[in-house]
């Protein structure tokens, strides 16, 4: 099978380059994953570097750009992938050593959508409880691994990193603001206000199309719209 | 100009523009449809209503405030240099403002009596 993946040692390469691989048919079992590959491939060339841990779409660390599409290689299968193999960084995001990108802008942002429980009642003797159905309103919102294979698929979040929050700190935007809990709705939307933070999103909907947890930031932000319009009424 | 107008406003204002502009787009044609409009006089008596007259000013104004929100967004996104997307806002801003002055003129003209 046949590989070809981005390169980049700010230490010894003035540019980067695309370095191409080949394994053996023999070594590939059936239901193998990228990462099993990258893994085998890291074997032969230990300078080869990407970033991994739970090996199971748990974690969120082998988010990069297969064959043109963000994803997670540790479930991505082998057999839906046609060769060679185009293995790059997640786009848009400067790169500190081949897959290994500094995503420092897209963890700022997340700071930003302050991704924690504001709630200024006394601490209960208990949890603070929710009915089911407003457990419900968390469902497809919770579930994000800041992967970042949305953030670094969207356009919006290419041409302005800086201000604008991008999908996947927008889903936690809304996931608090959907929170029966929470009470600094209109904190919040205040913090989203003007043209970029929330406003950047044109519906191109990449975040949607990439999540590897088949998440839907879209609507997350379609629902902060509406939230938005109901407040200014 | 607010934080929020420039952000849910403006977005609002582009979907509800976008509205006007669907139902002009399918209204318009389909009252048109079975009427004689051959010829000058007729295109001008048909544009003097003042309806027609009114609903068409409404939809200039319309597509024109739709088309700024657009290239506002587009101005934003692709041009980083501050005075740069400024200076393209602001031609933009005039080139509207006179589109729409042009085809409130055309409109009231064909509103007057023919020969005036």
């Amino acid at each position: 099978m046949k590989f070809s993946i981005y390169r980049f040692d700010p230490d010894k390469d003035a540019k980067p380059y695309m370095q191409d691989y080949e394994l053996d048919d023999g070594l590939l079992k059936s239901g193998m994953m990228l990462l099993d590959a990258l893994l085998l491939l890291k074997a032969r060339d230990e300078s080869l570097s990407f970033r991994r841990s739970c090996q199971e779409g748990v974690c969120g660390s082998d988010g990069m750009n297969i064959n043109g599409r963000n994803g997670l290689a540790c479930i991505t299968r082998l057999s839906e992938l046609n060769q060679p193999v185009v293995i790059r960084p997640l786009p848009g995001m400067p790169v500190i050593r081949d897959l290994v990108v500094d995503l420092e802008q897209f963890y700022r942002q997340y700071r930003n959508a302050k991704p924690f429980l504001i709630n200024e009642d006394p601490v209960p003797e208990v949890e603070r409880l929710q009915s089911p159905q407003q457990r419900e309103q968390l469902d497809g919102l919770y579930e994000c691994i800041l992967c970042a294979c949305c953030s670094t698929a969207c356009p919006s979040f290419w041409w302005n990193p800086d201000k604008f929050l991008g999908p996947a700190a927008l889903l936690q935007s809304w996931r608090f603001l959907a929170d029966s809990r929470d009470q600094a709705t209109e904190e919040r939307l205040t913090n989203l206000e003007g043209p970029f933070r929330l406003f950047r999103c044109h519906t191109i909907m990449n975040c949607v199309e990439v999540c590897p947890k088949g998440l839907n930031p879209t609507r997350a932000i379609g629902r902060i719209k509406e939230l938005m319009v109901k407040r200014s009424l | 100009m607010s934080r929020a107008a420039q952000g849910l406003r403006a977005w609002l204002l582009q979907r509800l523009s976008a509205v006007y502009l669907a139902l002009y787009i399918l209204i318009m044609p389909a009252l048109m449809f079975n009427r004689d409009l051959s010829g000058y006089a007729a295109w001008r008596a048909w544009f003097g209503q003042p309806s027609t007259g009114v609903a068409s000013a409404i939809f200039a104004l319309a597509l024109l405030l739709h088309a700024w929100v657009g290239m506002r967004d587009v101005l934003i996104d692709y041009v980083r240099i501050v005075w740069l997307r400024l200076t393209l806002l602001a031609l933009f801003a005039l080139l509207l403002l006179g589109s729409l002055i042009w085809v409130l003129r055309a409109l009231l003209l064909a509103a007057l009596p023919a020969g005036s």
